[in-house]
């Protein structure tokens, strides 16, 4: 990839992924000005304006590059009709004609003509009726029935270009009924045209209307068309705005397994699961991670809780064996027990922290901990079992620091455990050998 | 010579035979069908595996065998040698006296006793159990944790066999166990959808005829590509581990409830052993703990 291709990448990512459109338009006219002739690099350039006469020049010089361009060519002519944008869709007013409620009048006049279609379709003329499919358009320009019934019989009778303007003018009018998206990218690639497909596909991903099976639908055209990155881009960008949903992260994890970023698709499938078992997505989330080594995530790492839990155990272990010394009587343990039960837990707790959980928050913050250098991390973690220990942002305590914490943890364990087995220590200097051993003769003879 | 062999051959065909015997009516496990996912190799199951068949193999076999060998042939040696092993068993097995008279090596005898074991079918089967269900919860664990769960149920084993027993009866107590049982508790916890592959002479001749069925009308596929023919059989862990948990229940009752004088099996301290797993909470990955309370996959 040159560099007025890897600029123009950058600037698009920029406006797609982090909606920046002042960086886009930075890197988009670095690139341009490398390489000028770049028609799709000027229609995002274009994107990343506000002002309309800019706009247009951008737009106009796309088209004096390729004169076909039919994205271009639907950008001119929003812009000559003075609705606001195409681009994002976020700026965009929409054409009054299309998303509004009819009157009952219209509605009426409406359900009469596409009746008269029907007749029309029934008595063989198809032209009629779809002359009234499209009178049905002129006054909801995203009515449905009409648009299925005018593109469908459109195509069949070879006039794409026809309807694909009916579905562009639907698209430019802000309709957000998917299923007219669909039929424009259907359109596209009909055409051969994927970058108009891709645009489409973009835009509807971000319809509100999208739901998660229709998102993961189109991410499926993409990969169909063998455009895995820009099914991963898009999804990526999608995935902001519904990040709640098993689908689309499994989906997300699966892509980039297939793309070979086992990582990656890890982490996708590991938020997936997080979200909970209850659903199919979950379940299969959770199903294709036990097939890695599990994940852990810096909220575990972190946590004060689960590094205590690891310091109870320990102490539930002293607490045996201090009933085990007290001659199996708890509630006569002793002073001298106790404070080694209570040692137990604080050596417990320092030795977890210095070995098992040295990313405790606030602790290792306050214990001057620094989030360690990614690039010496990767380094030394090539080997590890974790495959994100490379993207934890939690400081971790400093390695001196922690040995001298793992020791004084140790010293109070071993403290702890002559306070607590005393009686045992003391018997193991000294034994008292039993008296009442019987010999083999009396076991076998049954004493 | 020819008669060490004779012996060793004799030896080796009374486990097969013990083998085929104690697995025919009964599943045994001896392994578990599930993969690991941190590490491959189980360090701390082998070596408590090493460690407790070379204690029995090394302390105590050449006393027990030699000793009884000898006794057969009426030589008086072989009382001694067996006093030994009566000792070693006397002086190291777990004995609640000790703890409460501060005899022996008082509470160290919670150690001792888990590595000894009272004869080579006694070490066989638990060292069997301690694989099978061992190998994966060390797996949940990481090492250093799951021996210190490991030591743990075999104590908390011990200390309610004796504190439980309201009998005035104090033999000693040798033998894993408790501690394993822990560890089958802390496998059923774990992983209550994990199969376990057993030996098991009814379950094969059991499933003989179903494969036949199935070859022959082509379904269920699994079992329609099947081997006509397995020595093993493949189970769901949690009915074994179940019927294991309900088998020590009911004598533990008794024990409990009438101070019964405890001979031969331990009952009371397998139970006690694998309620004990309720503490792998505190010794499982961190990663695992959250995942297992959000129900997901561990």
């Amino acid at each position: 990839m040159n560099e007025a291709q890897s600029l123009f990448r950058e600037g698009v990512l920029a406006l797609r992924e982090r909606k920046d459109a002042g960086e886009a338009r930075r890197l988009l006219t670095e690139s341009l000005r490398l390489d000028p002739q770049n028609e799709m690099a000027w229609l995002w350039l274009a994107r990343t304006i506000s002002d309309p006469q800019k706009r247009l020049q951008c737009v106009d010089r796309a088209l004096a590059i390729n004169p076909a361009n039919e994205l271009a060519l639907s950008l001119k002519r929003q812009l000559n009709g003075g609705s606001a944008s195409v681009s994002t869709g976020d700026e965009k007013k929409p054409d009054t004609r299309a998303n509004r409620k009819l009157s009952l009048t219209e509605e009426k006049r409406l359900r009469a003509m596409l009746k008269e279609a029907d007749d029309l379709v029934e008595a063989g003329n198809v032209e009629g009726a779809i002359e009234k499919w499209v009178g049905v358009l002129d006054v909801q320009v995203d009515h449905e029935i009409a648009m299925r019934n005018a593109v469908g019989y459109l195509s069949r009778l070879k006039y794409i270009d026809d309807a694909r303007e009916l579905v562009w003018r639907a698209m430019d009018a802000g309709t957000h009924h998917p299923s007219i998206y669909l039929t424009a990218m259907d359109i596209a690639k009909h055409k051969g045209e994927f970058a108009e497909m891709e645009a489409v596909g973009e835009r509807l991903v971000r319809l509100p209307e999208a739901d998660d099976t229709m998102i993961a639908s189109i991410v499926d055209r993409f990969i169909h068309q063998e455009q895995h990155m820009r099914a991963l881009e898009m999804l990526s960008g999608v995935i902001e705005e519904h990040p709640r949903s098993q689908k689309l992260l499994t989906r997300m994890g699966d892509l980039n397994k297939a793309a070979g970023r086992d990582a990656e698709a890890l982490k996708y499938y590991d938020r997936a699961a997080r979200l909970g078992t209850t659903t199919k997505e979950g379940r299969e989330a959770d199903k294709k991670l036990l097939e890695h080594v599990p994940m852990l995530s810096d909220r575990e790492r972190g946590s004060l809780a689960l590094a205590l839990r690891e310091a109870a155990g320990i102490t539930v272990i002293f607490i045996v064996l201090a009933w085990h010394d007290a001659g199996l009587d708890l509630l006569n343990l002793g002073l001298q027990r106790w404070l080694g039960i209570l040692l137990a837990f604080i050596g417990g707790y320092l030795l977890v922290t210095a070995t098992s959980s040295p990313q405790q928050k606030p602790l290792a913050k306050i214990l001057g901990g620094a989030v360690p250098d990614k690039a010496k991390r990767s380094e030394e973690d090539e080997d590890a079992e974790d495959p994100i220990i490379k993207d934890s942002e939690l400081p971790i305590i400093p390695d001196g620091l922690r040995f001298v914490i793992g020791i004084g943890g140790a010293g109070l364990l071993v403290a702890a455990f002559v306070l607590v087995f005393g009686v045992a220590i003391n018997l193991l200097m000294n034994p008292v050998p039993p008296t009442d051993i019987p010999s083999i003769e009396e076991l076998l003879m049954g004493r | 010579m020819i008669g060490a062999m004779f012996l060793f051959l004799s030896f080796i065909l009374q486990i097969l035979l013990w083998l085929v015997i104690s697995s025919f009516i009964l599943p045994m496990p001896f392994s578990d069908t599930g993969t690991v996912r941190y590490r491959t190799l189980p360090y701390i199951t082998i070596s408590l595996i090493i460690l407790n068949s070379l204690i029995f193999i090394v302390l105590q076999a050449p006393d027990l065998y030699q000793g009884f060998a000898a006794m057969e042939e009426g030589d008086p040696a072989g009382y001694d040698m067996l006093n030994n092993f009566v000792q070693q068993v006397w002086t190291f097995g777990f004995r609640t006296s000790y703890m409460r008279e501060g005899i022996s090596i008082g509470g160290f005898t919670t150690f001792t006793s888990m590595f000894m074991h009272a004869d080579l079918f006694h070490l066989l089967g638990n060292m069997i159990f301690l694989w099978t269900f061992g190998r994966r919860v060390e797996d949940a664990c990481g090492p250093w944790r799951f021996l210190m769960f490991y030591l743990l149920a075999g104590m908390v084993a011990n200390l309610g066999s004796g504190v439980l027993n309201p009998a005035d009866f104090d033999r000693p107590s040798v033998g894993a166990s408790g501690a394993i049982a822990g560890l089958m508790g802390a496998y059923l916890l774990l992983f209550p959808g994990a199969q376990v592959n057993c030996l098991w002479g009814l379950g094969s001749i059991i499933r003989w005829p179903i494969v036949v069925v199935a070859h022959a009308i082509g379904s269920p596929k699994s079992l329609s590509v099947a081997p006509m023919w397995r020595w093993t059989v493949r189970i769901p862990a949690w009915p074994f581990l179940f019927y294991f948990l309900i088998r020590e229940l009911l004598p533990s009752f008794e024990v409990m409830q009438q101070g019964a004088e405890l001979s031969g099996v331990n009952n009371l301290a397998h139970l006690v052993g694998f309620l004990a797993a309720l503490t792998i909470i505190f010794f499982a990955r961190k990663d695992l703990v959250m995942r297992f309370f959000s129900g997901r996959s561990v």
